[in-house]
């Protein structure tokens, strides 16, 4: 998120005054806010919602939402914290509000692969196969758990940073992860892709 | 944000990430691009085009002000000859008043962040939610299609072959006499039954919906039943609470359930799941005395914390606040108090965007 040649303090600094400026009403400041913190936003709602089209304007929601709400952040905490929660909460409602949708398309069959391992083709499209087996798995999850298991074992959040992005105790969060662990197991249970993959997100 | 630790590393896990993220990295134009249309979203929220946006950033006042602007009353007089088919946006008392006729092919478009009442010959009501589209099929017996948006109907006992029908997406309710509501979004179709007794019919076949219980037909097909939650039931009470008045007909009596939680007590460890697995039975999250000002914890606390107890002290004070607000809307809409019960979901909505029910709350806004 950096800009390249800016050191972390100075694009700190830098970030404190953009959120003062936004929350004092100026909506250039909250733009350049959108330049800092898009590609994160991006990559945190993919990661709890899958790959999916409505990217673009589920981050325009969030930062909506942000504009809407930064009259209640006194900077206590860290924007980016204050920013994550926020994105997590969008990507929670969607998946309420997207109850019941299809799932997306089915790539092609991983069977016809099977006899071309380690070739960069191969590799691409079991990674693609194996995102599309895991979120057909999320979709069945609640909302909340999903949200929790991803922060966790996909983004790499520690127990204590999922807790803090979700607005929950650690305990509340553990227990979250823990139920989506078990149920997604028991979902994958005799895949063969996706069983060593969640070996390695959960080791 | 911060950045991920040290955790879930290996091949596979890395390709798969390589796959998710495969296309997360937008371009410098396209970042632009997207700036540029938020700006505008921004600019058009501003001049107040949009709601509830402008609704959200005016605060409590205006919601109330706009709240009390949108009674109105329609009586649709069964029995009239029907005239042309029109088409009504209730956008205020100014335009339908009441004793205005709504006939056979009429439609009814609530606009988003108003609500409106439909009172029938026959003393049934319909309370139609922000962005609520009806359509009158046949004015004689009461058979409306609901396209968009939610319905909270009151109707009173009819006699066989004078039942009320509701169309509400691909599910039909046929109505002898009850409360219950029903909404259509996005090609999904909900119906909760409050009280009394419908037949539910989704075009393969038909089937008895007993009270306390809500129907939801997918739009791939899939059919739900499960028991209503609080939250269901709120969003239709204040339905009924947008057009509530002293000369109004009675808010129909929705019996509001306790807030179920999703967290079940957590296990010592993550890993290994050695303990039996928690009782599913689900606690109410925590009251505070009095809501907090600052809706975050201060700081991400140390990673020691994983293993220990919930939070205490400012944190914990923090993260009961909005929990505490939903409490009380929850209380002041069983104690009758609607529009307080409605103020309070919009305070939720405005101050708390990161709280744990925010989703809920904006569900049963329907904003």
């Amino acid at each position: 998120m950096a800009r390249t040649g800016t050191s972390g303090d100075a694009v700190a600094a830098e970030e404190r005054d953009l959120v003062e400026q936004a929350r004092a009403g100026d909506r250039e400041a909250l733009g350049e806010l959108f330049l800092l913190h898009a590609v994160a936003v991006r990559r945190l709602l993919t990661s709890v919602l899958g790959p999916t089209v409505d990217l673009d304007d589920l981050i325009q929601d969030v930062f909506l939402q942000v504009h809407r709400s930064l009259g209640g952040f006194r900077g206590d905490s860290r924007f980016g914290t204050w920013l994550h929660r926020v994105t997590v909460n969008t990507a929670v409602s969607h998946l309420r509000r997207a109850r019941g949708r299809p799932p997306p398309a089915s790539p092609e069959a991983i069977a016809d692969l099977a006899d071309r391992p380690g070739s960069d083709a191969w590799e691409r499209l079991t990674g693609r196969e194996m995102v599309r087996r895991l979120y057909r798995i999320l979709d069945e999850l609640t909302p909340r758990r999903r949200a929790a298991w991803t922060l966790f074992d996909i983004e790499g959040h520690s127990i204590a940073e999922v807790a803090t992005i979700l607005g929950v105790p650690a305990a509340v969060a553990k227990s979250r992860i823990w139920f989506a662990r078990r149920e997604i197991r028991k979902r994958a249970a005799g895949d063969d892709l996706l069983g060593p993959l969640l070996e390695e997100l959960e080791r | 944000m911060s950045e991920p630790v040290n955790h879930g590393q290996g091949e596979l896990a890395a390709r798969f990430r390589r796959a998710l993220h495969a296309e997360t990295e937008p371009g410098p134009a396209r970042l632009e691009f997207e700036r540029r249309r938020l700006l505008g979203r921004l600019a058009a929220e501003a001049a107040g085009k949009r709601f509830p946006a402008a609704l959200l950033a005016a605060g409590l006042g205006l919601a109330t002000a706009l709240a009390a602007a949108v009674i109105a009353v329609v009586v649709v007089r069964t029995g009239d000859p029907p005239p042309a088919a029109e088409s009504i946006e209730l956008s205020g008392p100014w335009r339908v008043r009441p004793g205005d006729a709504v006939s056979r092919g009429a439609a009814v478009r609530v606009p988003r962040g108003a609500g409106a009442r439909l009172e029938l010959a026959d003393g049934s009501v319909l309370w139609l939610g922000p962005g609520a589209e009806l359509v009158f099929l046949d004015g004689r017996t009461g058979a409306v299609r609901l396209d968009a948006g939610r319905l909270l109907a009151g109707v009173k006992p009819r006699p066989p072959g004078s039942e009320l029908r509701v169309v509400a997406g691909r599910l039909e309710v046929v109505v002898r006499g009850t409360v219950f509501s029903a909404s259509a979004e996005d090609g999904r179709s909900l119906v909760r039954l409050h009280d009394g007794r419908v037949d539910l019919c989704d075009g393969r076949g038909s089937f008895d919906l007993r009270p306390g219980f809500e129907v939801e037909l997918s739009r791939d097909g899939a059919v739900s039943l499960r028991p209503i939650d609080e939250a269901g039931a709120l969003g239709d009470l204040l339905i009924a609470g947008r057009t509530a008045g002293t000369n109004g007909p009675p808010v129909p009596r929705i019996p509001l359930p306790p807030v179920i939680d999703d967290d079940p007590p957590a296990p010592a460890a993550i890993e290994p799941p050695s303990p039996a697995p928690a009782p599913l039975r689900r606690t109410p999250p925590p009251r505070a005395a009095a809501p907090a000002a600052e809706p975050l914890p201060p700081a991400v606390p140390d990673e020691t914390d994983d293993a220990g107890p919930a939070p205490s002290g400012k944190a914990a004070e923090a993260a009961a606040a909005p929990d505490d607000l939903y409490l009380r809307a929850l209380d002041q809409a069983r104690a009758g108090d609607l529009d307080g019960s409605r103020r309070a979901l919009l305070d939720y909505l405005a101050r708390f965007p990161e709280g744990r029910y925010w989703d809920r709350v904006r569900d049963i806004l329907g904003e």
